[in-house]
C-alpha cells in the first residue's frame, strides 16, 4: 500500500509539472504589460459572461473576425457573470485583467469611476468608426456622467408576451394597449385554487428590470434618469407600486417574490399568462410549444416606454496603442451590418446597429418586432451606487411590500436610504 | 479522564433475557430497520433521480404546467448536446487531474501531519492543531482575493500547479485523521517503540496499515469534494481549457436562458464517475476491515 | 483489547523508577529535542503549504480589515473603523441572527440523524446494505450549487413537482422559497439533505473500530440494546461525535452555497447568513476591508464555539 501510494504520488507529481510546463501555462497577456505583439501582431483577451445559448453564436462570430483579421487574435473567455464579477477588479488590480470586458450597462458606473476602462470619447469622435449608426439608446446605455465607456455587444428591449391559448379561454381578445386594460385583463386571467394561474409573471430579484418599467410608465421610477436623486417616495412611483402591489395581494396576479428565472419558467409552464422579457426567450418558448404573441408594453398613465437592456464592451485603460488599436478594430467589426445581422438571426437580440433592415432579418421574425418598440426604450441607470440602490435597498423593499408591508412607509425608508447613498 | 479500563458494561442479573425470543425479534427489527433504510434512501434519492429522469426528456418537458417523474418521451439528445458543447474529454482529464493530484497529495501531507498531531509529544502540539483548525473556519471568500493576488505573483494563475498546491494538505483531513488515530490502540506501536523503531517506520508500517478504512474515505472525500468544486478553479484559471466538470457545467447556466435538460445531463456525466468510485470503495472498506486483524 | 498493564503506573517501584529516570536527564533532553524534530519533519509540507496558502492571505486581510481597501482608489488606514461600523449594522446582526439559527437547526438534526442512519445500516445482517449506504451518500457526491437548481425548481409553486403533487392531494402549499417565514426551512433542508450521508459515513468508520467482543460481552451479560447503545457505542464513538459535530457547526456557519442560488440571500434577506453579507460587501459593495472584517468576526465566533465544543467533548473522551 505505501509503495503504491509513493509510487503514485511521484507520478502525479511529475505528471502535473510536466503538463504544467507544457500546457497552456501563461495566464493572459492583458493589462497592457507585455504588448504581446510580434512583428504587428496584437493577442487580446476578451472576457464576457455570455454563457448558455447566447455562447455559439457569439464563438461563431470572434472565430471569423480571428479568420478575416490575421493580425489580430481575439482569446475569449467565457464565464457565468457572477464569476466574472468577482474575477474582474481582482484581476485589475493584479495586472492581469483583459483587454476586452463585456458587461452589463448597469453595472458599468462602478468600474468606470474607478478608471478601468478607457474613455472612447475619441473613439466616437472618429467617423470612420460609424458610431452614428448604433442604435442610440443602445449606444447611451454606456455613457458615465457624459463620457462614453462601451460599445453595444448586444441590445434587447423588452416586449409584453402574452399566451394566445390561455387569453382566449378568458374570452380577451388581443393584448391589453394601455394600463387600464392591462390590470383588468391580469384579474381575469388569475385564478388560485390548488393549480393557480398567473395573469401575469411579474419578477421583482434577480431579474431584468420589470418593476422599474411599470414605476416609468406612471412617471415614477427608483431614481431620476441622471441618479442623482432618489423618487422612491413619488407620487408616480407611490402610485405604481401601490396599485400593481395591492393586484398582488389581493387578486393574486402574480406569486410574490419570484426571480427571474422562475418568472420564465412560470410562463413557458403556460401557468402565467403574461410576462415582460427579452427576446433571448422566443425559442424556449417556442420550443415548448407555448402559443404567444409579442406586443409593445402597454400605455402607462403617464408614458410609454420599455427597457434597454444593454451590455456593453469596454478597453482596458491600460492597454497599449496597439493593443487599443486592435480592440477598437473589434468592436468597429462586432457593430458591422453583417456581423449583428448573424448575431440577431441566432440569438434573437435587436442589432445594434440601425444599418440592418427588417428584411435582413427575415429569418427570425420575431427580431423585427423587439426592433419595433427600440425607440421607446429606455436604459435603467443607477449610476455608481447600482448594488446599493437595487441589491440592498430596492429588492429588499419591494419584497417586504409584497409581504403585506405598508407602500408609502417602506418606501419612504427606501427613500431616505437611496438618498444617503447618493450622497444626499 | 474516562479511559477504556472501565469495565463498560455492569448489568443487574435480572435483566438476562433468554435467547429464543431475541432470535425472533431479530428478523423483525431487521425487517423494520429495512423498511425505514429504504424510506430514507428514496427520500434522499429523489432530487436526484429527478434530474436523472429530466435529462432524459425532450427540453419543453421538463418546464411544463403538469410535471411528472419520468416522461415517455425518452431522448439521449441532452446529453449528446452536452458532450460537445463542454469538451467532455479535457474537462474530464482537468478533473482527474486535479481532484487526483489534490488528493494524492494531501493523503500524505495529511496522515504526515496527523499522525505527529495524535501521537508525538511535543511542546507547542495543541497550538499547531488549535491552528489548523482555524484553517477549517476561514470562510473562503475572506481568503479569495488575497490568494489570488498571490498565485499572481507567483505567475502560478492558469497552471495546475497554481490549482493543486493550495489545496495539497486540509484542515479536514489532519482533523479526521487525528481523530482516528488517536483511536487505534497504543499496543502495537508501543511494542515497536520499544523495539527501537523510528516514528517514521512506526507511521508507515503500523499505523497506515491500520488506517485504511480512514484513509480510503478520507480519499474519497477529497477526491470527490474537488471533483465538484466550482468556484476555485474558475478563480484560479481564465482559460475554458482549464476548467473542470463542474466549472464547465456553470456554462450551461445563461443570464437569462437556463437550458435545463443540458444543465441536467451535465449534471448526471459529472456524477456518474462519483458514483462509481464510491461504489468501489465501499466494497474495498469493508474487506480491509476484515484483513486488518484489528477484530 | 486494551487493558490496565501498559499504564506507566502500574507495576512495581523498579519499573517506575527506571521510567522517570528515562523523562529526565540528559538523555531525555536529547530525546525531548529528537521528537521535536522529528515532530515537525512530520508536520512540514502540511505546515509550509498553509503557511503559504492559508496563513499568509489571512495575514493580508486582516491588514485588508484595518483598511478601507476597495480594489482601487485610495487604500485609508482605518484602524478598527470596519469592526465598529459592523457593530451598529443591523445588517450584520440580522444575518449573524440567520446564521445562528441556520447552524442551531441543521448541526443537531444532521448529526442525530446521521448517527442513526448509520446504526441503521451497520446492522451486519441487513440486505442491500451497500446500496442504501449509496444512496443516502449520494447527496454529498453532488456538487451543491448544481443540486440547488433541480430543489428550486422542485419547490417553485405550481409548477414544481413536489407542489404539484401536494397540490393534487388537496396542500395548497405554495410559496416557500418566496416567503419571508418559510425560505429559512427550505434552505435548511437542503443543507441537512446534502450533509446526512457523509456525516453518516464517518459515523460508519467510527462503528467499526468498535470491537466486536464488546457486543458479545454485553450481550452475553444481558444488556439490552438501549444499554448497549448508552453504554458502549455512545462512549466509543465520542471521537467520531466530536469531529462529526464540530465539522458539521463549521459547515453550517459557512453555509452558502445552496443559499445563494435558491433565494440569493432573499427574500428581504431573510435567508442572508454572514459569508454571504461577506460576499455581498466584498464583491458587489467592493468593499473589501469591510468584508474582511466581517470574515474575521466570523472566524473568531466559529473558533469561539469549536473550542468551547473540544472542551466538552475532551472531558468524555475515551484514550486508549
Amino acid at each position: 500500500m505505501r509503495k503504491r501510494l509513493v509510487a503514485a504520488c511521484t507520478a502525479v507529481a511529475a505528471f502535473g509539472l510536466l503538463a504544467a510546463g507544457c500546457s497552456s501555462g501563461s495566464a493572459s497577456s492583458g493589462g497592457g504589460s507585455a504588448a504581446a505583439s510580434s512583428g504587428g501582431h496584437v493577442t487580446l483577451t476578451y472576457w464576457n459572461g455570455f454563457t448558455g445559448p447566447d455562447e455559439p453564436a457569439v464563438t461563431a462570430l470572434v472565430k471569423q473576425f480571428n479568420q478575416s483579421h490575421p493580425n489580430i487574435t481575439i482569446k475569449m473567455s467565457v464565464m457565468p457573470w457572477d464569476v466574472f464579477y468577482q474575477k474582474l477588479l481582482p484581476a485589475f488590480a493584479a495586472g492581469t485583467g483583459p483587454d476586452i470586458a463585456a458587461m452589463d450597462t448597469e453595472q458599468l458606473p462602478q468600474y468606470a469611476t474607478k478608471n478601468v476602462f478607457l474613455p472612447l470619447t475619441s473613439y466616437y469622435a472618429n467617423a470612420a468608426n460609424d458610431t452614428s449608426s448604433l442604435v442610440p439608446a443602445a449606444a447611451a446605455a454606456s455613457e458615465v456622467n457624459g463620457t462614453q465607456y462601451g460599445v453595444p455587444a448586444n441590445f434587447a428591449p423588452l416586449m409584453l408576451y402574452w399566451n394566445k391559448k390561455l387569453f382566449a379561454a378568458a374570452h380577451i381578445s388581443g393584448p391589453p394597449q394601455n394600463w387600464a386594460q392591462w390590470q383588468a385583463d391580469v384579474v381575469k386571467l388569475s385564478h388560485g385554487g390548488s393549480s393557480p394561474q398567473y395573469g401575469m409573471a411579474l419578477a421583482e430579484n434577480n431579474t431584468i428590470a420589470m418593476w422599474p418599467i411599470l414605476l416609468w410608465e406612471n412617471g415614477g421610477g427608483i431614481t431620476n434618469q441622471a441618479a442623482t436623486q432618489s423618487m422612491l417616495s413619488d407620487p408616480g412611483t407611490v402610485g405604481a407600486v401601490t396599485q400593481w402591489s395591492q393586484l398582488i395581494l389581493k387578486d393574486g396576479i402574480a406569486p410574490q417574490n419570484i426571480t427571474g428565472a422562475e418568472a420564465d419558467t412560470l410562463f413557458q409552464a403556460q401557468k402565467a399568462a403574461m410576462e415582460m422579457n427579452g427576446p433571448w426567450a422566443t425559442t424556449g418558448y417556442q420550443q415548448a410549444g407555448v402559443d404567444f404573441g409579442l406586443a409593445p408594453i402597454p400605455a402607462g398613465p403617464k408614458k410609454s416606454v420599455t427597457l434597454a437592456d444593454v451590455v456593453s464592451m469596454s478597453i482596458n485603460a491600460k492597454d497599449s496603442p496597439a493593443q487599443v488599436s486592435a480592440a477598437e478594430t473589434f468592436l468597429t467589426w462586432w457593430s458591422s451590418k453583417s456581423s449583428q445581422t448573424y448575431y440577431a438571426v441566432h440569438t434573437g437580440f435587436v442589432p445594434t446597429t440601425t444599418s440592418v433592415t427588417a428584411a435582413d432579418l427575415a429569418a427570425n421574425p420575431d427580431v423585427a418586432q423587439f426592433e419595433a418598440v427600440s425607440g421607446e426604450a429606455q436604459a435603467y441607470n443607477l449610476g455608481t451606487q447600482y448594488t446599493n440602490i437595487e441589491t440592498n435597498t430596492w429588492e429588499p423593499a419591494i419584497e417586504k411590500i409584497l409581504q403585506g408591508a405598508n407602500v408609502a412607509s417602506t418606501l419612504d425608508g427606501a427613500n431616505t436610504q437611496v438618498n444617503g447613498y447618493l450622497g444626499g | 479522564m474516562r479511559s477504556a479500563t472501565d469495565t463498560p458494561v455492569q448489568i443487574p442479573a435480572a435483566e438476562v433475557r433468554p435467547p429464543r425470543r431475541r432470535a425472533r425479534r431479530g428478523i423483525l427489527s431487521t425487517g423494520w430497520a429495512l423498511a425505514v433504510g429504504i424510506a430514507a434512501a428514496l427520500i434522499i434519492v429523489f432530487p436526484l433521480v429527478w434530474v436523472f429522469a429530466s435529462s432524459i426528456k425532450p427540453e419543453n418537458e421538463i418546464i411544463t404546467a403538469h410535471p411528472g417523474l419520468f416522461s415517455l418521451s425518452v431522448t439521449g439528445s441532452n446529453y449528446v448536446q452536452a458532450w460537445d458543447a463542454i469538451d467532455f474529454p479535457r474537462l474530464f482529464l482537468n478533473t482527474v487531474i486535479f481532484a487526483g493530484g489534490v488528493t494524492i497529495l494531501s493523503l500524505a501531507f495529511d496522515s504526515l501531519t496527523a499522525y505527529a498531531l495524535a501521537r508525538l509529544d511535543f511542546p507547542g502540539r495543541n497550538v499547531i492543531f488549535v491552528l489548523v483548525l482555524v484553517t477549517l473556519m476561514l470562510p473562503f471568500q475572506v481568503n479569495l482575493v488575497p490568494l489570488f493576488l498571490f498565485l499572481n505573483d507567483l505567475h502560478w494563475l492558469n497552471t495546475y500547479q497554481g490549482l493543486i498546491l493550495p489545496r495539497a494538505t486540509n484542515a479536514f483531513g489532519i482533523f479526521f485523521l487525528r481523530q482516528f488515530f488517536m483511536s487505534i490502540p497504543k499496543e502495537l506501536e508501543d511494542a515497536a517503540r520499544v523495539d527501537g523503531a523510528s516514528e517514521f517506520r512506526i507511521y508507515r508500517t503500523v499505523v497506515l496499515r491500520l488506517s485504511v478504512p480512514a484513509l480510503l474515505t478520507l480519499g474519497l472525500f477529497h477526491f470527490m469534494y474537488n471533483w465538484n468544486d466550482l468556484l476555485w478553479p474558475l478563480i484560479v484559471s481564465t482559460n475554458s481549457s482549464m476548467y473542470t466538470l463542474s466549472s464547465g457545467l456553470a456554462l450551461f447556466l445563461g443570464q437569462h436562458v437556463i437550458e435545463y435538460g443540458l444543465v441536467m445531463a451535465g449534471s448526471v456525466l459529472a456524477i456518474v464517475p462519483m458514483v462509481v468510485a464510491f461504489l468501489i470503495i465501499q466494497r474495498r472498506f469493508t474487506e480491509s476491515i476484515a484483513t486488518s486483524g484489528l477484530r | 483489547m486494551p487493558t490496565s498493564s501498559t499504564g506507566p503506573f502500574t507495576g512495581s517501584t523498579a519499573r517506575r523508577r527506571a521510567l522517570v529516570a528515562r523523562v529526565s536527564g540528559p538523555f531525555a533532553t536529547r530525546t525531548r529535542r529528537r521528537r521535536l524534530l522529528t515532530a515537525y519533519a512530520f508536520m512540514l509540507p502540511s505546515l509550509v503549504i498553509m503557511a503559504l496558502f492559508m496563513f499568509y492571505p489571512l495575514i493580508r486581510a486582516a491588514w485588508l480589515s484595518l483598511t478601507n481597501y476597495s480594489f482601487f482608489g485610495a487604500s485609508q488606514f482605518i484602524g478598527l473603523g470596519n469592526y465598529t461600523h459592523l457593530l451598529h449594522d443591523p445588517q450584520f446582526w440580522g444575518d449573524l441572527g440567520n446564521t445562528a439559527y441556520y447552524a442551531a437547526v441543521t448541526t443537531p438534526v444532521s448529526v442525530i440523524l446521521a448517527l442513526g442512519l448509520a446504526l441503521l445500516l451497520n446492522r451486519r445482517r441487513l440486505p442491500a446494505r451497500g446500496l442504501l449506504r449509496a444512496a443516502i451518500f449520494l447527496p454529498a457526491v453532488v456538487s451543491l450549487a448544481v443540486a440547488a437548481i433541480p430543489f428550486r425548481l422542485l419547490f417553485t409553486p405550481s409548477i414544481g413537482l413536489i407542489t404539484y403533487w401536494l397540490g393534487a392531494l388537496g396542500i395548497h402549499a405554495t410559496d416557500w422559497l418566496d416567503s419571508t417565514t418559510l425560505a429559512m426551512p427550505a434552505v435548511i433542508i437542503v443543507g441537512i439533505w446534502k450533509n446526512v450521508g457523509f456525516y453518516m459515513v464517518i459515523y460508519i468508520a467510527g462503528l467499526q473500530t468498535i470491537p466486536a467482543e464488546f457486543y458479545e460481552a454485553a450481550r452475553i451479560d444481558g444488556a439490552s440494546t438501549w444499554q448497549r447503545f448508552r453504554l458502549i457505542t455512545l462512549p466509543l464513538l465520542s471521537n467520531t461525535t466530536m469531529f462529526v459535530t464540530i465539522i458539521s457547526l463549521i459547515a453550517s456557519f459557512q453555509a452558502f452555497d445552496q443559499i445563494y442560488v435558491m433565494t440569493q440571500g432573499g427574500p428581504a434577506f431573510s435567508t442572508e447568513t454572514l459569508v454571504m453579507l461577506i460576499y455581498r460587501e466584498g464583491f458587489q459593495n467592493f468593499s473589501m476591508g469591510y468584508a474582511s472584517a466581517i470574515g474575521y468576526v466570523l472566524v473568531l465566533i466559529i473558533l469561539l464555539f469549536s473550542l468551547l465544543q473540544m472542551r466538552f467533548f475532551n472531558r468524555r473522551a475515551i484514550r486508549y
